[in-house]
């Protein structure tokens, strides 16, 4: 059970031509700047490559390579290592950005590539659930962030009113 | 807040920091060792639960 493993099988998929481009999210991803974060999957983002003669891009490669080398499906997840993956496209302007203008980052010798931790937190702003404001309160605490990027990665991104609020529920009163 | 809650929080915030100034493949050791308990747990359950029904 290891996620470096993870990793490494994924930096295979890309040097094999499966996928184009992948970076790590979600809890994992924030993993990378701050304290582990307890999680039961891996995130992991990628340009879903069109089959030929198809309109619709299809994750089906991915899950055929994986299969080929021993992979088991469990629902949407590729259990990879011991670790449920789940293979992401991006699901709006943000993380598309987010994608592109991801990171490289070492493990143990390995290169990972990785979201920004700007377009993380702006990513669990967006998403909003409890888990997703904790996260971003981790950010702030922790001072990983560069608040100019960030700030304007919330303008840009119409975030605006979410920042806001969560500036009023949680900030206001720090010390 | 009280001066011993102050502390607690002070301690843990430091302890945090810690963490995270542990290099990325050492908290990833610490995030495997979180799934493998997990997983133990969930199998334990799983098969109580089982014997419940039985």
């Amino acid at each position: 059970m290891s996620i470096r493993e993870v990793i490494a099988t994924i930096n295979q998929m890309e040097a094999d031509g499966v996928i184009d481009r992948y970076a790590i999210g979600g809890a994992v991803g924030a993993t990378f700047y701050l304290e582990p974060v307890a999680t039961l999957d891996i995130d992991v983002f990628v340009a879903f490559r069109g089959e030929p003669g198809q309109l619709l891009v299809s994750p089906k490669p991915i899950f055929d390579y994986l299969a080929s080398h021993g992979c088991s499906m469990k629902g949407e997840y590729v259990m990879i290592s011991g670790w449920p993956v789940q293979f992401l496209p991006p699901t709006g302007p943000l993380v598309e950005e987010a994608l592109a203008e991801a990171v490289d980052s070492d493990v143990d010798g390995l290169t990972a590539r990785v979201f920004r931790a700007e377009h993380l937190a702006a990513i669990a702003l967006q998403t909003g659930r409890a888990k997703d404001k904790a996260r971003v309160l981790q950010f702030l605490e922790q001072q990983v962030l560069d608040t100019e990027m960030f700030l304007e990665i919330v303008h840009r991104f119409d975030l605006v009113d979410a920042w806001a609020k969560f500036e009023r529920q949680f900030l206001a009163d720090t010390p | 807040m009280t001066s011993s809650l102050q502390k607690i929080v002070e301690s843990k915030n430091a302890l945090r920091r810690e963490l995270a100034s542990l290099p990325v493949a050492e908290r990833f050791r610490m995030l495997d060792a979180m799934r493998e308990r997990e997983v133990a747990i969930r199998v334990v359950a799983k098969s109580h639960s089982s014997e419940r029904s039985e």
